[in-house]
C-alpha cells in the first residue's frame, strides 16, 4: 500500500497565469494580494495577472494554486513554471 | 546586485509566466532576470513531454546536479503554448518518491523463490533473469504450432514508442506469442474498433486546432475540465471569445464541465445509444443531411445485434445472446432511415431522462449546416459494453452532415495516457495487431512484418492472443503461466479483482513478473518485481491524441539498479536461443543457427544496431546520457525507430508515415502522416492531406473503395442494471489531482494532503434515504465484493438520484473489487461505468 508520504524539507515556487474579466480585475488582485504565499508581478487591463506562489508554513504552493479556482472572479489559473529545491539551497546568496 | 536563490527563482518564474501570458516584461523584471542569468543558476533546460495524460503538453525540464528541480510549460509547444495544468507541478516530484524500487525483489526469503511466502528478498538482475528465463522456458514448447500460448505480457500506453515496439517484437517475432495486450485495452480499444470499422485506419482525422475553429463543442462522456485541463482551457477561451459559440455537455452525472455548459444533459446510463440515433433521425426527418457527401463518400451499413456482454461463456447473459461479432451488412438509405425512426423525441426523452427541449436543441445544433462542431469523448463512450457501437453512432451523425475532416468539424476521441496512441495503438501492442495498423490474422500483414523483421514466414502466430480481461481469466484458469506486467498497475485497474485478477496472479501454476518504479498493488501481488527507470531517466518518445509524435532526451539517471523497460526487454532476449523458442523446421527455414540468441535475431540484427552509440547532443551542444547506448554499444532507440518506420513506408497500409528519428529530437513534435517533411492536420480531405488525390475532394483511403461507413446499431441495455437488491448505478473514474491508479501522484506529499482518499459522490436525497450523513463511513457492495469508503454529497461531482461515482486512484479503497468484467464483445474493453451496487452504513 502507498503510505502517507512525509513532507520533505523542500521549497516550492510556482509561476502562475491567472485570468479574470476586466471589471473584476481589481477585486481579484486585492484577494490575491491578501493571500499568504502569493505575489502579484504584473497585471493587464484585460484581466490577465502574472503571479508567483510559494510555500508558506501552513500550505504547500500547490494547495494555494488549487484554491485559486474557488476565488470569485477567477476564470482560470494555469501553472507555467515550477521550481522545487531544498530549503537550504533556496536561501543561498547569489551574487552577480 | 545581491539576491538569494528564492528571489531569483521568483523572478524567473514571473518572467516565464509573463511570456506565456503574452505580456511584455517590465524593466525591473528584465533586470532581475539578467542579473540572475549572469550569476548562473546552473540549471540545464531541455524540452520534454508531460508524463501524464494523452494531451501531450510540451514541458521544459530543468536539471541541476543530476536531479530534475524545475519544470516549465514549453512556450514553443503548439499543444499547450507555455501553460501546464496542476499535474505539471508534480512532474519533478514523481521520480523522487521515498519508496522508489532500486533492486529486483523475489518473493521468498534469502533469494529463494517461494510462491507462498509473504516476503520479498533483494536479488541481482542476473538472478532475476535466471529465474524468469527458467519459468518462461518451462512454459514454451518450441514445436507447438499454436506458438507459446502459456506466455503473456501486459503492457502500457505509458511505454515509450521504442519500448512498445521492442515488447511486441519480443513477444510476436521472438517468443511466438500474441498474448501481449496493453492497458490501453481498458481505455481506447472501443475507439480503435470504431475507427477501423468506419474509416479502416486508426486515430482522429482532426487535431487540437479544431478547438479554435469550432463554433460549438459537444462533450459525450468526457470530463475535460478535470482530465484534459489544457484542452479545456483552449475550449473555454473559444467559448468566451467567439460570438455565438456554445458548449453542450452530456454525462450520467454533473461534473465541472457543466459550469460552462449552455446545454447540460444528464442521461440514464447506456441511453447515449438512443440519443445518437435520435439525432440521426432528426437530421433525416428534417432533410438536413448532406446528400452529395453521402453519395460520394459514405456507405450505409448495419451491424449484427444482441451480441452479449463479453463475460465468461458460461455466464447466463452470454447464453441468452442471439448474435455474435461485428459483421456489417450494406443497407439502403431508406432502411437506415426506418431503423432510426424508432428513436423519436418522445421515446428518447422518456428512455434517457433528458428533457425534450434539451435533446431538440442538441439535435438542431448538429443539423445546422452553418455550425462547425467538434465532439469530444473519452471513457464514457469507450468503457461501454457497446463502446464500438456508440463511437460509430457519433460518426454517423458527423457523416450524415459531412461535418468531418475540416477545421472545426471534428469527431474527436481524446486519450487518457501519454502514448496510448503513439505506442499502444500505432506500434501494435494489442493481441491482434502489428505495427502501423497491421493485424496478425491477415497473411499479407504477417508476411510484411516477417520480411521487415528478417524472420521466416510462420513465426508470427495467426490467431490473436489473449486480450486484457481474457489474460486475467486465463491466469485464473491456469492456461497462462509465465506473465510479465510492465509500466502499468493492472491489479488495481482491471475489473472484478476479487473473482478474476487476484486469483490469477496467486494461482500456484503461474509466475508473475511486475516491472515498476514503485511497489504498486500489482507489484505486491507479483512473484518477481523489477525496478524501473522512468520518464526523464531514459530517452523517450510519446504519441498524443492528435497524432503528434514527440521525443525527449535522457535528463537524469534512474536510482540504484533501476533500468528502463527498454533495457529490460532487450536484455532479457539474450536469455533465449532460437532452439528454445522456434521449431526445428522454422529454424531451418530461417537460415539462422539454432544457437543464435533472440537478442541477435531481433535487436542486434544489422538494422536495429546500425547506428553508433555517439553522444546525444542538443542544439546548444549540451551532452546527454543514454544508458541503453552505453550498455548495448549502439543507439538502440534510433535503430528501433528507423526499423519501425519501414512498416510505415514499406508496409501494405499507407497513411502512417513519420519523419526520421533526428527530426523529432529537433522539433516540438509532428502530426502523422508526415510526407516530405510536412505534417497533416486534417486527414482525408484534399488540400490538407497529401494522400488525397487532386480533384477527389475527400477520400477515406483507409477503406478500399475510399468511402467511410455509417453503421446503424440500436439501443441495447447494460449488462447489469440496478434492481431491488442492488439499487444504484456505480460509475468509476478519475479526479484532477490524481493520475489514474495514483501510483505516482499518491507519492507526492502535497497531493496526498489535497485529495488523500477516494470517496463516493452521492445525491443528498439518496444519502438521506439511507440515513447517511456527509463524511460518514459506508460500505459499497456489489455481487462481487465490498469496499469501505466515505460519503460526499457536495463538491465537484453531483450525481443524480440513483447513481454514485467513485474514483479508482486509491490503493486503500480498491473500487475494482466491485466492478463487473463485462466487456464490449467487439473491442473487449471493460465497462467500468455501469454496474449495480448498494450503499449501507459501515
Amino acid at each position: 500500500m502507498a503510505t502517507k508520504p512525509e513532507a520533505p524539507a523542500e521549497f516550492n515556487i510556482c509561476g502562475v497565469f491567472v485570468e479574470t474579466t476586466p471589471n473584476r480585475l481589481q477585486a481579484v488582485a486585492r484577494t490575491l494580494a491578501e493571500t499568504p504565499g502569493i505575489d502579484i508581478h504584473q497585471t493587464a487591463d484585460d484581466g490577465r495577472l502574472v503571479v508567483t506562489i510559494e510555500d508558506t508554513p501552513d500550505k504547500f504552493a500547490s494547495e494555494t494554486l488549487t484554491s485559486l479556482r474557488s476565488v470569485d472572479g477567477v476564470l482560470s489559473a494555469s501553472l507555467v513554471y515550477h521550481h522545487c529545491d531544498s530549503e537550504a539551497k533556496m536561501l543561498e546568496e547569489i551574487t552577480s | 546586485m545581491n539576491m538569494n536563490r528564492r528571489d531569483f527563482v521568483k523572478a524567473n518564474a514571473a518572467a516565464a509566466t509573463a511570456v506565456a501570458a503574452g505580456m511584455s516584461l517590465p524593466a525591473t523584471m528584465k533586470e532581475a532576470k539578467a542579473a540572475a542569468k549572469s550569476a548562473g543558476d546552473g540549471i540545464r533546460w531541455d524540452k520534454g513531454v508531460c508524463r501524464f495524460c494523452g494531451t501531450g503538453c510540451g514541458v521544459l525540464v530543468g536539471t541541476k546536479d543530476g536531479r530534475v528541480v524545475a519544470t516549465q510549460g514549453d512556450p514553443d509547444a503548439p499543444v499547450n503554448k507555455g501553460l501546464n495544468c496542476i499535474k505539471g507541478y508534480f512532474l519533478s516530484k514523481i521520480m523522487y518518491g521515498k519508496d522508489r524500487l532500486t533492486k529486483p525483489l523475489l518473493r521468498g526469503a534469502g533469494g529463494k523463490f517461494d510462491k507462498n511466502s509473504d516476503q520479498f528478498s533483494e536479488i541481482s538482475w542476473d538472478q532475476a533473469f535466471d529465474v524468469m528465463a527458467e519459468k518462461w522456458k518451462a512454459a514454451i514448447d518450441p514445436e507447438d504450432p499454436k506458438g507459446a500460448t502459456k506466455v503473456g505480457m501486459f503492457g502500457s500506453g505509458q511505454w515509450t514508442v521504442w519500448e512498445g515496439y521492442a515488447a511486441a517484437k519480443l513477444m510476436k517475432a521472438g517468443l511466438r506469442s500474441n498474448n501481449i495486450d496493453p492497458n490501453a485495452r481498458h481505455c481506447m480499444a472501443s475507439a480503435v474498433g470504431a475507427f477501423m470499422r468506419a474509416f479502416g485506419i486508426d486515430e482522429p482525422m482532426g487535431c487540437y486546432d479544431d478547438l479554435e475553429h469550432a463554433d460549438a463543442f459537444v462533450l459525450w462522456g468526457a470530463n475535460m475540465a478535470e482530465m484534459h485541463p489544457i484542452l479545456w482551457s483552449r475550449l473555454t477561451n473559444t467559448r468566451l471569445t467567439k460570438p455565438g459559440s456554445e458548449v453542450h455537455v452530456l454525462s450520467t452525472f454533473e461534473h465541472r464541465c457543466f459550469e460552462l455548459a449552455d446545454n447540460g444533459m444528464i442521461f440514464t446510463p447506456q441511453t447515449d445509444l438512443a440519443i445518437l440515433n435520435y439525432i440521426a433521425n432528426h437530421i433525416i426527418e428534417t432533410k438536413a443531411y448532406d446528400k452529395d457527401f453521402l453519395d460520394k463518400h459514405v456507405n450505409i451499413t448495419k451491424t449484427v445485434t444482441d451480441i452479449g456482454y463479453g463475460l465468461r461463456p458460461n455466464h447466463p447473459l452470454e447464453k441468452k445472446k442471439t448474435g455474435k461479432g461485428g459483421k456489417l451488412t450494406k443497407i439502403a438509405f431508406e432502411e437506415y432511415a426506418k431503423a432510426v425512426s424508432k428513436y423519436t423525441l418522445d421515446y428518447t426523452a422518456e428512455l434517457s431522462g433528458v428533457p425534450k427541449d434539451k435533446l431538440l436543441k442538441l439535435a438542431k445544433l448538429y443539423a445546422d449546416p452553418k455550425k462547425k462542431i467538434s465532439s469530444y469523448w473519452t471513457m464514457g463512450f469507450n468503457q461501454h459494453t457497446r463502446g464500438v457501437w456508440v463511437n460509430g453512432l457519433l460518426y454517423n451523425v458527423h457523416l450524415l452532415m459531412g461535418k468531418i475532416s475540416e477545421p472545426g468539424n471534428s469527431p474527436f476521441s481524446l486519450t487518457g495516457q501519454p502514448s496510448a496512441c503513439g505506442t499502444a495503438r500505432e506500434v501494435g501492442t494489442f493481441a491482434h495487431r502489428l505495427p502501423a495498423d497491421l493485424v496478425v490474422k491477415h497473411p499479407k500483414h504477417r508476411a510484411a512484418a516477417e520480411k521487415i523483421w528478417k524472420i521466416p514466414d510462420g513465426v508470427i502466430p495467426p490467431k490473436p492472443g489473449y486480450h486484457a480481461v481474457l489474460q486475467n481469466r486465463m491466469l485464473k484458469d491456469g492456461k497462462l503461466n509465465a506473465y510479465w506486467v510492465m509500466c502499468t498497475n493492472n491489479m488495481q485497474a482491471a475489473p472484478n479483482m476479487n473473482e478474476e485478477g487476484l486469483p490469477g496472479y496467486r494461482n500456484p501454476k503461474n509466475f508473475i513478473v511486475v516491472s515498476d518504479p514503485y511497489f504498486t498493488v500489482t507489484a505486491q501481488a507479483a512473484d518477481l518485481v523489477l525496478p524501473t527507470s522512468m520518464w526523464m531517466e531514459k530517452e523517450g518518445a510519446y504519441g498524443n491524441a492528435e497524432r503528434r509524435t514527440q521525443f525527449w532526451r535522457q535528463q537524469v539517471k534512474g536510482p540504484g539498479a533501476s533500468k528502463s523497460d527498454l533495457w529490460q526487454l532487450v536484455e532479457f532476449s539474450k536469455r533465449f536461443k532460437l532452439s528454445d523458442v522456434w521449431s526445428k523446421a522454422v529454424i531451418a527455414k530461417s537460415g539462422y543457427g539454432a544457437d543464435k540468441s533472440l537478442y541477435e535475431v531481433l535487436y542486434a540484427n544489422g538494422q536495429v544496431d546500425q547506428f553508433p552509440a555517439d553522444p546525444v547532443k542538443d542544439a546548444a551542444g549540451n551532452v546527454y546520457g543514454n544508458d541503453e547506448s552505453e550498455h548495448f554499444g549502439f543507439y538502440l532507440q534510433k535503430g528501433i525507430f528507423e526499423e519501425y518506420r519501414r512498416f510505415q513506408f514499406e508496409g501494405p497500409k499507407k497513411g502512417h508515415e513519420m519523419a526520421d528519428f533526428d527530426t523529432y529530437h529537433n522539433s516540438r513534435g509532428l502530426r502523422w502522416p508526415v510526407l516530405d517533411g510536412k505534417e497533416t492536420l486534417w486527414r482525408f480531405r484534399e488540400g490538407y492531406d497529401a494522400h488525397v488525390p487532386k480533384g477527389a475532394g475527400m477520400k477515406f483511403y483507409g477503406k478500399p473503395d475510399g468511402k467511410a461507413n455509417i453503421i446503424f446499431a440500436p439501443y441495447e441495455p447494460a449488462a447489469e442494471s440496478p434492481d431491488k437488491e442492488y439499487d444504484l448505478w456505480l460509475s468509476t473514474g478519475r479526479v484532477l489531482e490524481h493520475w489514474h491508479s495514483g501510483s505516482m501522484t499518491r507519492r507526492v506529499p502535497e497531493l496526498y494532503r489535497t485529495f488523500p482518499n477516494a470517496k463516493i459522490y452521492m445525491h443528498p436525497d439518496d444519502a438521506g434515504k439511507r440515513g447517511l450523513k456527509r463524511g460518514q463511513e459506508v460500505k459499497v457492495q456489489t455481487r462481487r465484493g465490498e469496499v469501505l469508503t466515505r460519503v460526499e454529497t457536495r463538491g465537484r461531482n453531483k450525481p443524480p438520484m440513483g447513481l454514485i461515482f467513485m474514483p479508482w486512484f486509491d490503493a486503500s479503497q480498491l473500487v475494482n473489487k466491485l466492478t463487473l468484467d463485462a466487456t464490449d464483445p467487439l473491442s473487449k474493453e471493460t465497462d467500468f461505468k455501469k454496474c449495480a451496487c448498494r450503499v449501507v452504513k459501515a
